[in-house]
């Protein structure tokens, strides 16, 4: 009897955290500081470091002091786990098993300034910030085995590696950005409205595919047909405004809105991104590899992304009878751009977020919330985010807040190296992998005000 | 001269004091009239209500923005006075359990929720209104009832002298009554709105199986708004279960009058729209979807009895038209009449027949209309969802001689457009027939078929109640578009004796018109003693297996259907139709006698007993369950909560083809702290033995009759702790984290839930309880449960054919629930 057993492989990176799809749909950084990603990622309205620039410039300027410098240091960890169904004698389902098991962790950093000044009855706020924006990180390693008997006629239990399936892509894009703020003193006191200028720099996008064979007596047992490859496309970046509208009302209530535009990140070539052809018609998701002539292909060449258009708008709640507690309650609206509809893919998607603040003077405050946010992939159910976080207030302008998210979720997708063509098979025929990805990430804000 | 400048004086002075701010007792408004700069005021107001009370003015010398000048120009403004605090949240300890409950409790939670934001005059309030009330028992009833007839209760005194009423029925009371008719002009205003992705367990059992049927990504909603004023209520619901899609879901609106007096009678309740009904102890008429074993009808287990306003999470079993409810002192009149007004909720959902006709009405949890993939066009035949319209009328009829009697008598007739014929092999059932007609016999195999193994395949002994199964066609004069039809008559009565109470319910099913004939039918009696530190409940049931009644709710141990083909999601046509037994409302047929005690030794030393010993009609089977519990303080502060459970099925009969032995104990200690914070040590440790199952032990050739191992045991055990933490009244955190191994049943704050893992589980939840303002309460949770990186299973087969060993196995869950609740 043929045995091949897979086993689980730890290949760890310092590099922006992943995941598959990265590189046809980028994964947006935090949106605010750590208070905001503490408080359900909303980062409408509670951020108050340079991150409200990008959403919702109308906060610039609501820092009590002068000037405002604030530094975020960001690690995410994922693993990504690949599991295969296995069956009883019976062919019913036993369970799933792990082949694959990618862990990733990285650092980032951004950073930015504030500096508001009155004039009489208007108040003016102008900020800087850079910051990382889009991911396009993927890194997969699979250990193959071979299949080995031992020469007395009993099984062998630990098959031999013969070689590693590696894929990967990488690439980050960053933005900077500068914004404006103005609040009257008088009349509309209770009204404040912001605009920011976007800049996505240019970078360079790196994917390829490397079979490395530890071990020929097996020839190309278990390794997939693909040719090594590596390719980069150099992506232009391009600009895009944003605008807050803040509103305070009763001394406890604060409605936010705020608009980001669209815009399009590509490097120039005919790649049209998320075509019908590359959707796969089985799993309804992108199909990033398929077989011609009996030989895996790289389906991707180019990049075209439309960033989607986005309204914000939140509720945050004040208590005046208990000031030391906030809620706050946020929906955020995605659109993408597109001129052809492909089946599978929600062109508006929402987040909705919801999360609070118990901060008790003289103590630390304590944060928590949680993200329902749909994918724009129909096949990838909507997934759940927990945030927590706390902080610490130094004095003298001095703060410094700790943030954590985290979620868990899976799908269903094809092995993405297989030896033969299973990409023209349901997962009811074939049993699609079971992907699972959990993502941990902690964001450290530092902000001094003077 | 003097005088009248002292006057002056004084008089200028008094007005000065009452134009100055009470600083511990101000609005923000009144705030930000000092003369101080918006920073200052900011700081200052963030102190005053974040530190506490202001004891003298040079406290507010620790702001750190403001200086002595600051100080000294304040004076003129302040005044300080000792802080009145406002601890009239709106939510309690209390009301959170009755906003968390679900499952058959949840009904009349919410009628808790009522009578304790709108108290009744206890003057007013008759044998219905208080028996319904929570931990107030038939005696505690009698004992308010009497106390009526002396004379007017205008305060405790004359409520505590109630003759016979028990010390906590007394406390119990409390929260839910007033005095006089005063204050009757408030509006309430109920919000609930919640949405999780926890699973819950419909039972509550914690012999349930864990259930991995849904997709959390489409998570459960509720939204409820009620709206009451004087004596009309007006409420709307909207609920759908966890993997459903977005296009199913439950709507719910209902009009009602309550308690309005005519010269002779009094309107207990008019309700347009959605309600509910139950009546004397379940066995004719109670509509829930929600199944709790051991029913007894006192203590937790309570009936909302009467009609009701449906403010539940049913979606099967709805009652949707025009209910009305009548009393005098000797006689109560409830009838309704459920068709549909004005929201079409009386459409059930419904397993049909090829022909179109329906086999069984179907509770399913998610709602899927064509099946667990919700695309099995071939197998199932019709959309399951609202394949059949219902249409249900009821009586009830209840004569009291006396303060301490009550006879009844209850009818009820449901009308279905669809004939009712179970056509359980071709519909739901799955697999081919016997292929040479010879029965089950070794040389086909049948191919293991469901068709061919219902009925008797031995680990499903309980198949005679599926083959029990009503069936019916027929007009009536009623509804032109009756095809079929069910209707059930009961009699129950009470009767209280001193501290004893003795309740009854015998319910028959009637397809002939004829009563008191020999037709299927069910009776429970029980009888209930309290004392202060010691009661005793005693019950005793029969239902015969063909007593096949949707809206029975009786007290029993199980679900019909179990240990039965439908437990077999494998042998069905689509695993949608495990929901017939694991949805299913309706208790096991079943004859047995359950005794429950609980007695104070000292008070330190509370111990109770549960004992049941029944049979299962299906197969005779013989089964005991024992739970006994000890509840010690040995200090103040410390709690020791010992369970012990012993359970077994076909103990004394040697032949019995499945029997089992079960062993559970589960000791908790709990250490409370001050501020009512606390932390809990929970260990239980589980024991079963069953006999080896042929597909589970051996070949997989059924017929091979060699069993591979001997009995089988399964240890259980698990660990945990949690922790309750209040930064004060208005935030509380609570944190949990147990490790399991084997089966679990375990309580997450509000959340019951099931385990069932082979490698052990890790799991953990976090709670954050948050009330921003007396009338808004908030409750976020979440929870993550993670395999053990290890399986037991030793090898299995992959797609492609080969082979694996030792496979690496993980499962993990993160759900969350979020709760907004809104009570004015």
């Amino acid at each position: 009897m043929l045995y091949k057993i897979l086993y689980i492989i730890f290949c760890s990176s310092i590099i922006f955290s992943q995941s598959f799809f990265n590189r046809v749909l980028p994964e947006e950084s935090y949106c605010g500081d750590a208070k905001s990603m503490a408080i359900g990622n909303t980062c409408l309205l509670t951020s108050s470091s340079s991150s409200v620039i990008i959403s919702n410039p109308a906060k610039i300027s609501s820092f009590k002091e002068k000037y405002m410098i604030d530094l975020n240091i960001d690690f995410k960890s994922l693993t990504e786990r690949r599991s295969i169904v296995f069956k009883d004698e019976w062919e019913e389902s036993l369970g799933e098993t792990d082949y694959v098991f990618n862990q990733n962790n990285s650092f980032n950093h951004s950073f930015g300034f504030l500096f508001n000044q009155s004039f009489k009855n208007i108040k003016l706020g102008i900020g800087v910030m850079s910051k990382p924006y889009l991911s396009f990180n993927y890194n997969y390693e699979e250990e193959v085995r071979g299949d080995s008997n031992l020469s007395d006629g009993v099984i062998g239990i630990n098959d031999p590696i013969i070689g590693y399936h590696t894929y990967n892509t990488s690439g980050t894009m960053n933005i900077e950005s500068i914004g404006l703020s103005f609040s009257f003193n008088d009349i509309m006191k209770n009204l404040s409205f912001g605009l920011g200028f976007n800049r996505l720099n240019e970078t360079s996008i790196n994917d390829s595919v490397k079979l490395l064979v530890v071990d020929n007596d097996y020839g190309a047992m278990n390794l997939a047909n693909i040719l090594d490859f590596n390719n980069s496309y150099l992506v232009s970046g391009n600009t895009f405004i944003t605008v807050g509208v803040d509103f305070h009302m009763l001394n406890q209530l604060n409605f936010s809105f705020s608009f980001e535009q669209g815009t399009v990140v590509s490097d120039n070539s005919d790649n049209l991104g998320i075509t019908s052809e590359l959707m796969s018609n089985f799993v309804g998701l992108p199909q990033l590899f398929d077989f011609e002539n009996g030989e895996l292909t790289y389906e991707l060449d180019g990049f075209y992304f439309n960033k989607p258009e986005k309204n914000n708008f939140g509720v945050l709640y004040s208590p005046k009878s208990n000031i030391n507690m906030t809620l706050a309650f946020e929906l955020s609206n995605k659109y993408f751009q597109h001129t052809i509809s492909v089946p599978g893919i929600d062109y508006e998607i929402n987040d909705y977020k919801l999360g609070f603040e118990y901060a008790p003077l003289n103590s630390y405050p304590i944060r928590a919330g949680l993200v329902y946010s749909e994918s724009p992939f129909n096949a990838i159910s909507p997934k759940s985010i927990l945030t927590l976080g706390t902080g610490i207030d130094f004095g003298k302008g001095i703060n410094l807040d700790i943030a954590m998210n985290y979620s868990t979720f899976n799908y269903k997708y094809y092995d993405i190296l297989p030896l033969e063509d299973i990409f023209n098979y349901s997962c009811d025929l074939i049993d699609c992998d079971t992907v699972t990805e959990n993502n941990l990430s902690f964001l450290t804000t530092l902000k001094i005000e003077f | 001269m003097i005088d009248r400048k002292i006057i002056v004086v004084l008089f200028f002075s008094c007005f000065l004091c009452f134009d100055k701010i009470d600083i511990n007792n101000t609005s923000y408004n009144q705030f930000a009239s000092l003369p101080l700069s918006q920073n200052k005021l900011e700081d200052l107001w963030l102190y005053v209500n974040s530190v506490g009370e202001i004891n003298t003015i040079y406290d507010l010398l620790n702001v750190q923005s403001l200086d002595a000048k600051d100080i000294k120009e304040l004076k003129k403004y302040i005044l300080i006075n000792k802080r009145e605090y406002n601890t009239s949240s709106n939510f309690s300890y209390k009301t959170d359990q009755w906003l968390a409950s679900e499952g058959s409790s949840e009904g009349i939670a919410e009628l808790w929720l009522d009578r304790y934001y709108d108290p009744q005059n206890i003057n007013s309030m008759n044998h219905d209104d208080l028996s319904s009330l929570p931990n107030f028992s038939p005696m505690d009833v009698v004992a308010v009832l009497k106390q009526q007839k002396r004379g007017e209760i205008s305060g405790t005194f004359q409520l505590k002298n109630s003759p016979g009423i028990s010390y906590y029925g007394y406390k119990n009371l409390l929260d839910f009554i007033k005095y006089s008719d005063i204050d009757n002009n408030k509006i309430n205003i109920r919000y609930t709105s919640m949405v999780r992705s926890i699973p819950s367990s419909s039972s509550l059992d914690e012999d349930e199986i864990p259930l991995d049927f849904t997709q959390s990504s489409n998570p459960e909603t509720l939204t409820k708004l009620l709206i009451g004023y004087k004596n009309y209520n007006f409420g709307v619901l909207r609920y759908n279960h966890i993997g459903e899609s977005a296009n199913v879901y439950t709507d719910k609106a209902f009009l009602s009058i309550e308690k309005v007096n005519f010269p002779f009678f009094r309107l207990d309740k008019l309700i347009i729209g959605n309600f509910t009904a139950a009546y004397g102890q379940g066995v004719v008429f109670e509509s829930t979807d929600f199944y709790q074993p051991r029913r007894s009808g006192y203590k937790y287990s309570k009936r909302q009895t009467g009609i009701s306003t449906d403010f539940t999470r049913s979606t099967q079993f709805v009652l949707s038209g025009l209910a009305a409810q009548f009393s005098t002192s000797k006689i109560r009149l409830s009838m309704f009449l459920s068709n549909g007004f004005p929201k079409n909720n009386n459409m059930r959902d419904a397993v049909i027949n090829a022909d179109g006709s329906f086999a069984s009405l179907i509770t399913m949890n998610p709602r899927l209309g064509y099946g667990y993939s919700n695309n099995n066009l071939n197998k199932i035949n019709e959309n399951l969802i609202n394949s059949l319209e219902e249409w249900t009328y009821g009586i009830n009829l209840r004569y009291s001689p006396n303060v301490t009697t009550n006879f009844g008598i209850t009818f009820y007739e449901s009308l279905y457009n669809r004939i009712l014929n179970p056509l359980v092999i071709e519909t739901i059932i799955g697999g081919d027939g016997d292929i040479d007609g010879l029965g089950v016999d070794i040389s086909d195999h049948d191919d293991y078929s469901g068709d061919v193994y219902y009925l008797n395949y031995m680990s499903n002994s309980a198949d005679p109640e599926i083959n029990a199964m009503y069936s019916s066609s027929g007009n009536s004069p009623i509804w032109d578009d009756a095809k079929s039809f069910r209707r059930v008559i009961g009699y129950n009565f009470n009767k209280v004796i001193k501290n004893m109470v003795i309740q009854g319910e015998l319910g028959q099913m009637d397809s002939d018109g004829t009563l008191f004939d020999k037709e299927p039918k069910a009776y429970v009696i029980n009888s209930y003693m309290q004392f202060n530190t010691f009661d005793f409940l005693v019950l005793y049931r029969d239902y015969d297996i063909d007593f096949d009644n949707p809206y029975q709710r009786s007290f029993s141990e199980y679900k019909r259907y179990k240990s039965s083909i439908f437990e077999d999601p494998y042998w069905l046509e689509d695993p949608i139709y495990y929901n017939l037994y694991s949805s299913n409302a309706q208790p096991q047929a079943e004859k047995g006698i359950y005794i429950q005690s609980r007695y104070q030794f000292h008070e330190d030393l509370v111990g109770g007993i549960q004992w049941d010993s029944w049979v299962r009609k299906a197969d005779e089977a013989q089964y005991f369950r024992i739970v006994g519990k000890l509840e010690w303080r040995p200090l103040f502060n410390y709690r020791v909560y010992f369970r012990y459970k012993w359970q077994s099925r076909g103990s004394f009969d040697i032949a019995h083809p499945s029997p089992y032995f079960a062993k559970e104990a589960r000791i908790r200690f709990k250490l409370r702290l001050s501020n009512y914070n606390n932390m809990e040590l929970l260990y239980s440790w589980n024991y079963t033995t069953f006999s080896p199952r042929p597909r589970l032990t051996g070949s997989s050739d059924l017929f091979d009759q060699e069993m591979h191992i001997g009995d089988i045991g399964t240890p259980d055990g698990s660990i945990g702790f949690s922790f309750e933490h209040n930064f004060d009244k208005n935030m509380k955190i609570k944190t949990g984290f147990v490790y399991a191994e084997g089966f679990m049943w375990y309580i997450e704050d509000n959340d019951f839930r099931l385990f069932d893992t082979n490698n052990g589980l890790v799991h953990s939840w976090l709670s954050f309880n948050f009330k921003p303002n007396p009338l808004l309460a908030v409750k976020l949770k979440v929870s993550h449960s993670s395999d053990h990186y290890s399986t037991t299973i030793v090898g299995g087969q992959l797609n492609d054919g080969s082979w694996i060993e030792n496979p690496y196995v993980i499962n993990e869950k993160f759900n969350y629930r979020i709760q907004i609740d809104y009570a004015l």
